[in-house]
């Protein structure tokens, strides 16, 4: 039997709830254009990413597994030393 | 809720390696990654409310800790997000969307996006116990058919 999860319990609430998270991000934005100021073609850098980062099996899983290991590192340290735990 | 969160930990991994999926697929994960967190944050929403409110009631010191590390995690999420939105070179542009590959977002997207690692891992820590107890009952142990 599977159990049906649900967002909230209406959609006011999950309309509501939205919102809230809408101006939350909202004031991280202004954070951002406050600290930097608006993008601007002045500050442009002319870098192909699409390049730069071709795809490539052998260093692609590299990186992969290396974020990987660094994420597991972090919550590895975090519980063990640092002992953050709910 | 688990299925949402595994699906979360393996974008993140995707979008944090682009030179395996290319800078199209890093885009769209990233897009992707956008998305998915906010039925994470709205499932989460309990937790949330009840935290804010209980922000300056006495009580640990870890809760205080622990909802200031999901504090900055979001804002970091949204930083990475929106700074990738706008130096994008590949889907915006597609759509018709102009871009600016400004080098003072691009540099903030990078940082965050370092900062961003340090604090999903702490933040598994912190939920560990909910993790294994949900490996466990989703992975390990599948549901039994019932009659």
């Amino acid at each position: 039997m599977s159990r049906r999860v649900r967002l909230a319990p209406s959609t006011s609430h999950l309309v509501r709830r939205t919102a809230v998270l809408m101006v939350a991000a909202a004031l991280v934005v202004a954070g951002v254009v406050a600290l930097e100021g608006w993008p601007s073609r002045d500050r442009a850098v002319r870098w192909n990413d699409a390049a730069g980062f071709a795809p490539t099996p052998a260093r692609g899983s590299v990186q992969f597994l290396g974020e990987a290991m660094m994420l597991g590192l972090f919550a590895y340290v975090g519980r063990r030393w640092l002992r953050v735990r709910l | 809720m688990f299925g949402l969160d595994a699906l979360l930990l393996v974008a993140f991994l995707l979008a944090k390696a682009p030179h395996l999926t290319g800078l199209p697929a890093h885009e769209w994960v990233g897009i992707g990654f956008g998305f998915a967190v906010l039925p994470h944050l709205l499932l989460s929403w309990s937790w949330i409310a009840s935290a804010t409110r209980g922000l300056w009631a006495p009580g640990p010191l870890r809760r205080r800790v622990n909802y200031a590390l999901n504090a900055t995690l979001f804002t970091l999420t949204v930083t990475v997000i929106v700074t990738g939105l706008v130096i994008s070179q590949v889907v915006l542009p597609d759509a018709g969307v102009t871009t600016v590959d400004d080098e003072a977002w691009r540099r903030l997207h990078n940082s965050a996006s370092t900062w961003i690692l340090i604090l999903v891992g702490l933040h598994i820590a912190l939920n560990w116990r909910w993790i294994v107890a949900a490996v466990r009952r989703h992975a390990l142990l599948p549901a039994t058919p019932h009659e």
